[in-house]
């Protein structure tokens, strides 16, 4: 079902001043399969991670690959670029542009054709539903129409993962069930979604990845992450979260702890 | 990338472009038939450069408008494949080809007008190195600065890059513009190497310290190459252009062209006035003949090569197609007078100037009306002597030939040194 090729970090150090804090230290992790959630509080370092799992952030030391593809080495860089999707946190609308024209370019921008562009553009557009706005001009859309925009900038090339970042934080309950069905209907690629939001984890994902303080602190399959909330919990996968980042928890998991 | 309709849509360059061109040719034809030019190819392509001065700082802004909008839309953060240079190139291409069709549009307009159709290229290259330069500095801005000020201070610094350089001294300053070219060139003179070379390597400097910015990796060595980039650009362009002290465009032009008469005295003009070569001989041999009367020396030929190249026995005038027979004996007749000399304290022959070239052209037998429009309200004088230079000259002339020639020996004489009296009273004691 999904390819072979997984996103590794290998003893990432990232600090984004010199003299600042260190927002990941010697990290390394491995992407689960399928579609997985990264979970962490604002500040685990969930964005720096994924923007260096794109490239579009160098890392201070260490490396990060897919399968083979290692962007540090000379010639694989564009490959790698290639078969990265991310969706930035702030997706930005392109001033002038019409949504189908820019998510063109940015297919386009990520190595295709033209015509290719241009084409799986229309399609891109069709996945994330905004067929009917795709002459509207970007900057007009709503945040969550925005979000899809993006997602659509992700799908016109042929990659082999997606990093969502926060691709439903600040929509409203229905923009973000949209914003869900859309997640379902993605071709099956490796899919990661960082967010802080827990909900429907068990619909939606295949494994259950939660950050904090730039460590990878839990990994597991959504049933086992729900498990670990009290049985009669209202919020299973708040009140899981929750113990799982309390510092003087020890939650047990059947597929125990990921941090290396 | 970028589709015609989308570009026509998007970019402000294309909406200008219709306004760019018209007041492109607007102003080059303003500007350049304010009086009436030779139909000189260098001169007419290279006057209209004067409309650099409106289009460059516009493209500026416009190169800052779309880097501040690739900013905005987030494409320097996000993972791209293309080279950064891909991505520039649209909108940079066609902010500079709306900047050079304008441009070369005003010398068109100028060159039709003159019956010309394909422009002197070197003028056109260097303005587009120019406003290629402009066009870069302008996206660099862009990149730099704040969003908000990006474009305004582009323009801003556009235009005193284009001002600064022809407001100073010294004078070879004026050279590191190209719209100094504005000022070549006189149909004896063909636009100088320094006049192109200068502003072209400032260009060239610019362009690159421009496009190190634009490649995108921030660090103290390329901080270095832009600086030395721009130091290059600007310390080569002053080697060149501080060869022309005076910042002189021109330079003589090359004297195998000009068209001869073959009649003594020999009459020998520009390709451009040599429609008139045969009228013009006609008009020179009758006022040598008149002088030879008198006893003066006469060159042996006239023609109008660059009058920094004297020759013995060659007299150098200017001359325009328009001018009537009295322009050019009031030509010839200034030539015969020699020249100012640059005197440390008072030129004592000075006065002698006006009186001699008077002399020479009521000789040569201008007209009436033209002696009167050109001499009529000037006075010779020295200490003892205060008379309307006309009246002096009809006092001269009513003399015997000797005597007029010695008067005119006399008072040339004392123009060659700065120390010498001259001694205007007809009756020489």
């Amino acid at each position: 079902m999904f390819g072979f090729n997984l996103l590794a970090f290998d003893l990432i150090a990232h600090r984004y001043q010199r003299g600042g804090p260190l927002v990941l230290s010697d990290f390394s992790w491995e992407m689960p399969p399928g579609r997985s959630v990264l979970l962490g509080p604002n500040g685990a370092g969930k964005t720096t991670l994924l923007a260096i799992g794109a490239d579009a952030l160098a890392p201070n030391r260490g490396r990060v690959r897919l399968g083979e593809l290692d962007p540090a080495r000379g010639g694989q860089k564009i490959a790698y670029r290639r078969a990265v999707a991310w969706m930035p946190q702030r997706v930005r609308a392109i001033p002038g542009m019409t949504c189908r024209e820019q998510v063109a370019y940015v297919g386009w921008l990520k190595g295709l054709s033209r015509s290719d562009a241009w084409t799986r553009a229309q399609r891109a557009l069709e996945i994330v539903d905004l067929t009917e706005r795709a002459d509207a001009t970007a900057a007009h859309l709503s945040g969550g129409q925005l979000r899809r925009l993006g997602l659509a900038q992700c799908l016109t090339h042929d990659s082999k993962v997606l990093l969502l970042d926060e691709p439903t934080a600040g929509l409203d309950p229905e923009q973000r069930a949209r914003f869900r069905d859309v997640l379902l209907g993605l071709p099956d690629v490796p899919v990661m979604v960082a967010t802080h939001q827990v909900d429907d984890l068990a619909d939606l994902f295949d494994a259950v990845a939660v950050m904090n303080h730039g460590k990878i602190v839990w990994q597991g399959s959504p049933a086992a992450f729900l498990a670990l909330a009290p049985q009669a919990s209202k919020h299973p996968g708040e009140d899981a979260f929750r113990l799982v980042l309390a510092p003087t928890s020890s939650p047990s998991s059947s597929e125990g702890v990921a941090e290396r | 990338m970028i589709r015609i309709r989308t570009a026509i849509r998007m970019y402000p360059a294309v909406w200008l472009a219709p306004m760019l061109i018209v007041l492109c040719i607007w102003y080059a034809r303003a500007m350049v038939f304010r009086s009436d030019p030779d139909p000189y190819l260098p001169s007419l392509s290279a006057q209209p450069m004067s409309t650099q001065g409106l289009v460059a700082p516009i493209l500026a802004a416009l190169a800052a408008w779309e880097s501040a909008r690739l900013r905005r839309g987030g494409i320097w953060q996000m993972s791209i494949v293309r080279r950064r240079i891909a991505v520039v190139a649209w909108p940079l291409v066609i902010i500079w080809a709306v900047g050079f069709v304008a441009v070369a549009s005003g010398v068109v307009a100028v060159l039709v007008a003159k019956g010309f159709l394909i422009p002197d290229p070197r003028p056109l290259a260097v303005a587009g190195l120019v406003l290629g330069a402009h066009t870069l500095a302008g996206f660099a801005f862009g990149l730099l600065l704040p969003i908000v000020v990006a474009a305004p201070v582009a323009m801003a610094v556009s235009l005193l890059w284009q001002v600064m350089p022809r407001a100073i001294e010294p004078l070879w300053t004026h050279l590191l513009t190209s719209q100094q070219l504005e000022t070549c060139c006189a149909v004896d003179t063909d636009i100088g190497v320094a006049a192109l070379a200068a502003p072209a390597l400032v260009a060239l400097g610019v362009a690159v310290a421009a496009a190190i910015v634009i490649a995108g990796k921030r660090t103290p060595a390329t901080a270095a190459l832009t600086v030395a980039a721009l130091a290059a650009g600007l310390v080569s362009a002053s080697v060149i252009a501080s060869s022309e002290p005076r910042g002189d465009v021109g330079v003589a032009r090359n004297e195998a062209v000009l068209q001869c008469s073959g009649a003594v005295p020999e009459v020998c003009l520009w390709p451009e006035h040599a429609s008139r070569l045969s009228e013009v001989s006609g008009i020179v041999r009758a006022a040598a003949t008149a002088w030879t009367g008198i006893g003066v020396q006469v060159p042996t030929r006239f023609d109008e090569a660059f009058a920094g190249a004297v020759r013995p026995g060659t007299l150098h005038f200017r001359l325009w197609l328009g001018a009537s027979r009295d322009h050019v004996i009031d030509s010839i007749s200034y030539e015969m007078v020699p020249g100012y000399i640059d005197c440390p304290g008072a030129y004592m022959a000075a006065g002698a100037f006006d009186p001699l070239r008077a002399w020479y052209a009521a000789t040569a037998g201008m007209s009436a009306e033209a002696l009167g429009e050109e001499f009529g309200s000037l006075r010779a004088y020295s200490e003892d002597f205060d008379i309307e230079v006309l009246a002096l000259v009809d006092d001269i002339r009513s003399q015997s030939p000797d005597r007029q020639r010695e008067w005119v020996e006399r008072n040339t004489w004392a123009l060659g040194a700065c120390d010498r009296s001259p001694d205007l009273r007809p009756a020489h004691p």
